[in-house]
């Protein structure tokens, strides 16, 4: 039988019949035995009392060959409606009278002396007959024997009475516990049902409105009180998540929202940056061939003023024309030669700028493209020394976003220049080298630097990575770099790096890049 | 009847089967019964059984003890005839007046009572006298009667069974 599987109340009535049965059988059995010996050790006791006075009255009518006076004494046990047969012996085991109203056949074998049950059956409550065996002795002298035999009805019928009461009794006590159980569940277990079916209903209606009420102020009453008090916890909760749920939806837009500023206003940030980075470099790179220029103007000047004053004078001679004239032809191609450069430098920088705020798809040479890109950094990379090898086909013409190439290239030398070398750098050395196949193009851009550690270089393409925020860093370089690889470029980038080896990135892009792509900064 | 209570006292008397079935016989195994039932105030040795008055009585009873012992203890027969001196009688822990029996005074009785004798007579009526046990024939069944006070007085124990048994005159309520 699976308890567990009936109800509470099932199963409590169960236990406490089961438990009152034990107790009841327990009880009963120990009663029975007790007082089946005692009826058994009372029995035997009035039966020796009754022979040895019976012993007693006939010890002297037997020293005095009386058997009258015998007799007359037995006569005595007619009123006990027990005994089956009494009989008096001689010491050589004769028998001289008898008291046998059933005339039943005289024993042969009278010992053991003492009381003893005989011929029981195999039930516990047929004990046979109860047989007696005195010596009739005075003053040591052995004068006969009594025996005694009784049947045992009344012990018998006193052990069927007492089975028959306790039957009823158990009977009696079992419907009582039963009755007892259905009170005491009904009582005890009600409430809890009450509340098991409350909580059912909560469960399957969502109704927090319910409340479960309870009149005494017990144990019960506490549990309600709890039940009542997490229903209100419950509504009041369910009441207000709703509009929690949406003032939280709207708190999260707002800052998804702020977030998005801010990332538009870094990535800005970077762009800036960028062109920062190319106006200085620009700058630097114009100011050279201009400060030649100017000189040259300048000795032009001077020279010419000086031819004017002697021509005013009348004091010019031809060899002094001759030598000036030289001097101001060689100035002047030096200061064309100087425009002329200054006019180129602009020229390229121009195009980087350009192509990087028009994102338009053009066809272009990588190699030279390139070129233009280190140029910008001219400077810069010429401060720490660093020595740019860029390898690879002079000739190979690719149709991408060249402002993208320049803003990925800007961005690793950007990282070089800033993360990769410090002063313990030796011969800091940046190459850039790519080859092609028929559909892609692999480019790898390796620098001598420090490299990354392994933790950085887990995170190193995630958002607002950066060991050097203090210094200015805003963590988005090659988060940028990344996305515009993949998602602009449709391309992929591995890095490896280890700390004090510098770093490798991988790029693999394809050479010819389809028309319809996403616009990333959009 | 008599028959039945001779045929009972040979199944039970078997001890005294030597002796012929007769008063005499009964007698003399009555006298070893009273001595289990009756208990002196001295420890007793040897019973010593004075027959006054008939020897051949007290010789058949001193053959029938010859071979085996009177409740537990040797038996000494003494015959006293009629005219022998009343000290003889004092030795004795039983004095049984068979035929003639001496004239009893106060001062025999006294005497005898205080060497604690124990006096049995043939004659009923002398229980009523000095005598504790005397004989008498009823229903064909030799019977007796019990004087308790003489028993007392003679610091003779006699045993409850036995008054129960016996006809008891004089009872003073005092057993064992």
């Amino acid at each position: 039988m699976r308890l567990h599987n009936h109800s509470i109340t099932s199963q409590m009535i169960f236990l406490l019949i089961i438990t009152s049965l034990f107790i009841i059988i327990f009880g009963m059995l120990f009663q029975l035995w007790y007082s089946i010996n005692h009826e058994k050790r009372t029995y035997i006791h009035e039966s020796q009392l009754e022979a040895t006075l019976i012993v007693d009255l006939i010890t002297a009518p037997l020293a005095f060959f009386d058997l009258q006076g015998i007799n007359a004494n037995m006569h005595r046990l007619h009123k006990n409606k027990d005994i089956l047969m009494s009989v008096v012996y001689s010491p050589d085991h004769t028998s001289l009278t008898s008291f046998n109203p059933e005339n039943r056949p005289l024993p042969n074998d009278i010992f053991p002396l003492g009381t003893r049950f005989e011929n029981p059956s195999s039930f516990p409550w047929m004990l046979g007959s109860l047989k007696t065996t005195l010596e009739i002795k005075q003053n040591n002298q052995l004068l006969g024997y009594l025996y005694i035999e009784r049947e045992t009805d009344r012990i018998t019928s006193f052990i069927v009475d007492l089975l028959t009461a306790v039957t009823i009794f158990s009977i009696g006590l079992i419907l009582f516990v039963y009755v007892v159980s259905r009170i005491l569940s009904k009582k005890i277990l009600q409430p809890i049902l009450t509340l098991t079916e409350t909580a059912k209903e909560v469960a399957e209606n969502n109704n927090y409105s319910l409340r479960v009420t309870h009149n005494n102020q017990d144990e019960i009453a506490y549990l309600y009180n709890a039940f009542n008090h997490l229903l209100s916890e419950t509504e009041s909760l369910t009441s207000h998540l709703e509009s929690r749920v949406a003032a939280r939806t709207q708190e999260l837009q707002d800052s998804l929202e702020t977030l998005k500023k801010a990332q538009l206003q870094l990535v800005e940030s970077e762009k800036m940056a960028a062109l920062g980075n190319l106006v200085s470099g620009v700058a630097h790179e114009v100011n050279t061939p201009l400060g030649n220029a100017i000189t040259g103007g300048s000795i032009i000047v001077r020279e010419t003023q000086q031819l004017l004053r002697q021509m005013e004078e009348g004091t010019l001679k031809k060899s002094f024309m001759e030598q000036k004239l030289t001097v101001l032809n060689e100035t002047s191609h030096l200061l064309l030669k100087s425009i002329n450069h200054a006019a180129n430098l602009i020229r390229s920088f121009k195009r980087i700028s350009v192509d990087q705020s028009v994102e338009d798809k053009q066809e272009f040479n990588l190699y030279e493209y390139l070129e233009e890109i280190l140029l910008t950094f001219h400077n810069k990379l010429k401060k720490i020394p660093v020595t740019v090898n860029l390898e690879g086909d002079h000739a190979l013409i690719i149709k991408s976003y060249p402002g993208v190439y320049a803003q990925i290239i800007s961005n690793f030398i950007q990282n070089s220049l800033l993360h990769g070398f410090n002063e313990s750098t030796q011969n800091a050395t940046i190459t850039i080298h790519f080859e092609a196949d028929k559909h892609h193009l692999v480019l790898t851009y390796t620098d001598n630097g420090v490299g990354m550690d392994e933790k950085i270089k887990k995170i190193a393409f995630e958002p607002f990575t950066t060991t050097k925020r203090n210094a200015g860093g805003t963590g988005l370089g090659l988060n940028i770099v990344y996305n515009l690889i993949t998602q602009k470029l449709l391309g992929e980038i591995t890095i490896d790096t280890e700390r004090q080896t510098g770093v490798k990135f991988t790029l693999t892009l394809p050479i010819n890049l389809p028309d319809s792509t996403k616009d990333f900064i959009s | 009847m008599k028959k039945v209570c001779i045929t009972a006292f040979f199944s039970l008397f078997y001890t005294v089967s030597l002796l012929a079935v007769s008063e005499e016989s009964i007698k003399a195994a009555y006298l070893e019964r009273f001595t289990m039932f009756i208990q002196w105030p001295k420890p007793v040795d040897t019973y010593n059984v004075c027959i006054y008055d008939d020897s051949t009585f007290a010789k058949a009873l001193q053959k029938s003890y010859s071979s085996r012992l009177f409740n537990n203890h040797p038996l000494k027969v003494i015959t006293l005839n009629a005219g022998d001196p009343s000290e003889e009688m004092m030795k004795c822990h039983i004095l049984y007046f068979r035929g003639s029996k001496p004239h009893q005074n106060e001062n025999l009785l006294s005497n005898l009572r205080k060497n604690n004798v124990l006096l049995i007579s043939d004659d009923d009526d002398d229980a009523r006298r000095g005598a504790m046990i005397g004989f008498y024939l009823d229903n064909n069944m030799f019977r007796f009667v019990i004087n308790q006070r003489n028993l007392e007085n003679a610091n003779l124990t006699v045993s409850y069974k036995l008054l129960n048994f016996a006809t008891v005159i004089e009872p003073t309520g005092g057993s064992k």
